[in-house]
């Protein structure tokens, strides 16, 4: 399934939720006998109407890493350096508005109520460090709210979309 | 170490789409924000466990986000801030110092965003409760009935004062304040002056955390 198909369908679940984290993930190759990982850069995320902006920030970025930091650690993997781990992960983030109408309704006037979200997005990649192919992804959308305490929120997000993620195999 | 170090890599992830929107977002500030009454949101992100204790000192310098050319107006606004910036954390025990000694600075920038906001159509119905609901649920439409089952879908443009601290000594960014309201046209009796000022304080009354 397509990364853009993948998100329009988890965007379409999750627009009838509060404020829960919709996840999914894809396992894209074999994570057997890769123990090491190391970051990589952290590309803007410009999918289905998500963009970064000031949230992701250096701030979000270390905040996203430490999570990873101890989700993979949990597994049983450990960090090593760029050029000799056994994946890269990468991650990005980003928001958008919604306007969630009845019906799906478009336009500028709309048939009952209507009412304004605002979503984020964070992806996960884990790459091969040789091939750069992606051999795990992983994604999750929510409803940002305005007094929402971002730490939690996106320490939750990480925990959660890592759910699935398979401990280190010899 | 300079300022100029600690937001390098911030600089070189800039897009020029951005930096653009920097520039737009202060050109429209001196333009529109003439007259604020839309509601103004502030909040903060930071990193746990960053030690901002007033006992520190600080100064505030130029963002990187900023157009280096500032018309006449923009400066004289991105002034306002600077000034009750340093007013705001003064007054909470913070100790101004020169840019190359202090162990925080701070750094304003605006930005502007397309935003959508929806209004019940009740309004045209008889009723005069109009409901403007930003990012928030509208209330359920119990009792409407033809016409007054529609509800206008609105643009606005969306100004956002944003204040970077930074960290000298972790040569990090350690808090993210902003404060977002909308645009209006001009004719408010809130001068640009005045809305400026006032979303540095609202920003700066979550500092520290």
């Amino acid at each position: 399934m397509r990364w853009s198909g993948c998100l329009t369908l988890l965007v379409a679940l999750g627009c009838g939720s509060a404020s829960a984290v919709n996840t999914q993930h894809e396992a894209m190759g074999t994570l057997t006998g890769r123990a090491t990982y190391a970051f990589s850069d952290t590309p803007g995320l410009q999918e289905q109407g998500f963009t970064t902006g000031h949230l992701f920030n250096p701030i979000m970025q270390r905040r996203i890493r430490d999570a990873l930091s101890k989700e993979l650690e949990a597994r049983g993997y450990v960090p090593g350096p760029a050029d000799s781990a056994s994946m890269l992960v990468t991650f990005s983030a980003g928001s958008r508005q919604d306007v969630v109408t009845q019906g799906d309704q478009k336009g500028p006037i709309v048939q009952g109520t209507a009412y304004t979200i605002d979503r984020g997005a964070l992806v996960l990649h884990f790459l091969d460090p040789q091939s750069k192919a992606v051999i795990w992804r992983g994604w999750g959308d929510g409803v940002l709210k305005a007094d929402d305490d971002l730490d939690q929120k996106v320490r939750a997000a990480v925990h959660q979309i890592m759910a699935p993620f398979p401990a280190k195999t010899s | 170490m300079t300022f100029k170090h600690l937001t390098h890599s911030r600089i070189a992830r800039s897009t020029p789409r951005q930096l653009l929107s920097t520039a737009s977002a202060l050109a429209g500030l001196v333009v529109a924000w003439g007259c604020g009454t839309a509601p103004m949101h502030a909040a903060a992100d930071w990193e746990r466990g960053a030690n901002l204790e007033p006992s520190k000192t600080f100064a505030v310098a130029r963002s990187p986000f900023l157009p280096k050319e500032l018309t006449t107006e923009q400066a004289a606004l991105l002034a306002i801030v600077e000034n009750t910036t340093k007013n705001e954390l003064t007054k909470k025990g913070y100790h101004e110092a020169a840019a190359d000694q202090a162990d925080l600075i701070a750094t304003p920038s605006f930005i502007k965003r397309k935003r959508s906001d929806t209004v019940d159509a009740s309004l045209y119905c008889g009723s005069y409760d109009v409901k403007v609901t930003q990012g928030t649920l509208a209330p359920p439409a119990t009792a409407l009935q033809g016409t007054c089952e529609e509800t206008y879908i609105t643009q606005y443009d969306e100004g956002t004062l944003l204040i970077d601290m930074y960290d000298t000594k972790l040569s990090e960014l350690v808090w993210h304040g902003w404060a977002s309201a909308e645009m209006p046209q001009a004719g408010s009796s809130v001068t640009p002056q005045q809305f400026v000022e006032r979303a540095t304080v609202d920003i700066l009354n979550k500092f520290p955390p």
